[in-house]
């Protein structure tokens, strides 16, 4: 378990004992990712802002439910992501207003990919692939999540999350290889 | 400097703060499932106790009897577990699993009604009008099983999970195989048709009413209409 882990376990604990500080705490550790997350969600909506509030909430109110045997990064996305499918079925689907601009790690999806085009040519790339192949690749190289744990999240089986990724993965290369095609 | 979108907004630490006590964090999916299964095998017990054992009980097979009602508990914990991984956010198993579990435990929940018909074929009994035991069967099952399921919705209020009709589905299906198991011991009628018309009904209604009570309740945890 990485340093940041144990932290945040420690803090969570602290935080089911009542302490308000351990919940900023935890809110300075993962509101960054947990907003990125929802944006790629929401597809760069403002409803991001909302729904992250809106997390943090529901962190709160189901914070009993947090069993410290879990690792927290992987329970709090989980719930972002539970929030964000809520949201969009109350609001019946209100959320499908897309923004081109898709929010994209600023960081490399993976070293053999990374050589093949720029940061912009990626950004672009990763928003032609389809939407569970592109959040498995995030999930897992963006926030280095475990094949595992993306399962838990999902909702599917850990060589499924392995499959898209891997699909991902070659989709994008094809993409960005075409794209470097047609301009040379 | 942090983003103003990403600055604890005032409004959300007073909530929070307005609410802050310590809890008791939850235990893992494994113990929870034994504990609520335990409620309803409780539950199935009391039954039992009223009603009383079937009269040919001594005669048949202790498999047929006791170790058929211990599968169904065995499988009822089964799918309280899987409803509690559904609860947890990140701890989700994958849906090929869920509906497997779902259909094997429909499928051998018939599959002993068969098996007891075939060792002691008993019909309707000629003492009562049928409809007295369709009657005792169906709702008695149902009252029996929605009065846990109810119970166990409200545990689950905060627990958000993504799909709360199938979490409350599952863990309703889970206590009306629990209760059947207890039932299937009290009740003088293996016909399949009466199984068909008042147990499998009794079980189906106990996991629509779970259903029906966690999507409820997790609305209303959530203030949504």
């Amino acid at each position: 378990m990485s340093n940041d882990e144990e932290t945040l376990r420690n803090l969570m604990m602290k935080y089911q004992g009542g302490s308000i500080d351990a919940f900023q705490a935890i809110y300075a550790h993962l509101a960054p990712g947990l907003r990125r997350y929802l944006r790629h969600l929401t597809r760069g909506a403002d409803s991001a802002d909302d729904l992250l509030q809106e997390t943090f909430l529901q962190i709160h109110r189901s914070r009993a439910a947090y069993n410290p045997a879990y690792a927290v990064r992987p329970w709090a996305f989980g719930l972002a992501r539970n929030v964000f499918l809520m949201d969009r079925r109350a609001a019946q689907r209100r959320s499908t207003v897309h923004d081109e601009t898709v929010e994209m790690p600023d960081k490399g999806v993976a070293p053999e990919v990374e050589k093949l085009g720029s940061a912009d040519e990626i950004r672009r790339c990763l928003a032609g692939l389809r939407a569970d192949q592109t959040e498995t690749l995030l999930l897992r190289h963006e926030w280095g999540f475990t094949f595992e744990e993306i399962a838990g999240m999902l909702g599917i089986s850990s060589a499924a999350a392995r499959a898209r990724a891997s699909r991902g993965i070659a989709d994008l290369r094809q993409a960005l290889m075409s794209l470097q095609g047609a301009r040379a | 400097m942090t983003p103003d979108s990403l600055r604890l907004p005032e409004a959300l630490l007073r909530e929070i703060s307005r609410d802050m006590h310590p809890v008791r964090p939850a235990p893992l999916p494994s113990r929870m499932a034994l504990r609520m299964a335990l409620v309803a095998v409780l539950a199935a017990l009391a039954v039992l106790t009223v009603v009383g054992l079937r009269k040919d009980a001594g005669a048949l097979d202790p498999f047929v009897t006791w170790g058929a009602s211990a599968a169904q508990i065995t499988l009822s914990v089964i799918l309280i577990w899987i409803a509690v991984r559904e609860s947890t956010p990140a701890r989700r198993l994958s849906r090929t699993v869920v509906h497997s579990a779902l259909v094997a435990a429909w499928l051998a929940v018939v599959a002993f009604a068969l098996w007891t018909f075939t060792v002691s074929p008993t019909l309707v009994l000629a003492t009562r009008h049928p409809w007295i035991e369709w009657f005792v069967c169906t709702i008695g099952g149902t009252a029996a099983g929605s009065l846990v399921v109810t119970s166990f919705a409200w545990l689950f209020r905060y627990s958000l999970a993504a799909r709360p009709g199938l979490m409350g589905a599952l863990y309703g299906l889970g206590v009306g195989i629990t209760i059947n198991a207890g039932w299937r011991l009290a009740c003088p009628i293996s016909s399949p048709w009466h199984f068909a018309t008042a147990h499998g009904p009794a079980i189906l209604a106990t996991s629509l009413i779970g259903a029906f009570a966690a999507r409820s309740i997790a609305k209303r945890a959530r203030g949504l209409k």
